[in-house]
């Protein structure tokens, strides 16, 4: 794990790897919360935001064929503006969909990327043969 | 009782309606409980009219899990059908109102309003086919 605040002691950041594997999703979840408590973020927000970082770490550990171990990286950045996470796996990549809608609630899938996208202020993807980053962020609550 | 990766299942039964009550997170290392209990519920030489399922202690849960709702729901649907209770306020029921769940299965936040609703209507509660 990397741990750190910058020059003006207002942003974190941390790093750490996951064994890619559905068992570790629920300690993933409990990294970014546990994490996110100290950020501007109502409980609400930290909840959309786990959501969100669930979904992208199911897809890594689903899709991503890590090649380097079987693991996944996951940062955790949090600033004035809010907090953000990146997911990262080692998979052969995918056809990233330009607006994912969500499907029918007939559907048996095809609900991770566009709830990401519903419960994240910002989501940008970057997937290629060596892999895909998922990037979240979630905005402040100026309130807090 | 199912005890295993952080979600219990039990089932009981309310006046002779199979209640499955999930305690924990249903994510995609957990599903499988669940859609073991709903499909034990669901199956069978006597499978009910209806099964509810008890999410109401279910803290959170991901497309995996909804994803698992759809299939027992669908699978099992000309023998039986799948209603839901869940708790306000909470993760559960943000991730049904962005799917749209309330348009697929029955949706309510107490298990005696469910009961009321299917002792009501008999056999034609339920889902919206």
């Amino acid at each position: 794990m990397i741990a750190g605040i910058n020059g003006a002691g207002q942003q974190q950041q941390f790093e750490r790897e996951f064994v890619a594997r559905p068992e570790y999703l629920s300690e993933i979840r409990q990294w970014v919360q546990a994490l996110a408590a100290s950020a501007s973020l109502r409980p609400g927000q930290i909840e959309d935001l786990l959501t969100a970082v669930d979904e992208a770490a199911s897809n890594a550990i689903r899709h991503g064929v890590p090649r380097d171990g079987g693991r996944i990286q996951i940062s955790y950045t949090a600033g004035a503006a809010g907090v953000g996470v990146m997911v990262k796996d080692h998979g052969r990549g995918f056809a990233v969909p330009q607006a994912p809608t969500m499907p029918s609630p007939e559907a048996t899938g095809g609900r991770g990327l566009p709830l990401m996208c519903a419960l994240a202020d910002s989501v940008d993807i970057t997937s290629g043969p060596n892999g895909t980053i998922v990037r979240l962020f979630k905005c402040s609550d100026p309130a807090m | 009782m199912n005890d295993t990766l952080g979600l219990h299942t039990t089932t009981s039964h309310v006046q002779e309606i199979p209640v499955v009550t999930a305690d924990g997170d249903v994510d995609l290392s957990t599903k499988d409980i669940l859609q073991s209990a709903l499909e034990s519920a669901c199956g069978g030489p006597a499978a009910p009219p209806h099964v509810i399922v008890d999410l109401r202690k279910v803290p959170f849960i991901d497309s995996a899990g909804l994803s698992l709702l759809v299939e027992v729901r669908k699978a099992y649907q000309s023998v039986c059908r799948l209603a839901v209770v869940i708790e306000r306020g909470t993760q559960p029921e943000r991730v049904f109102r962005l799917g749209r769940f309330e348009t697929f299965f029955t949706v309510r936040y107490s298990l005696e309003e469910l009961l009321e609703e299917i002792a009501s209507r008999g056999t034609g509660l339920a889902v919206k086919d």
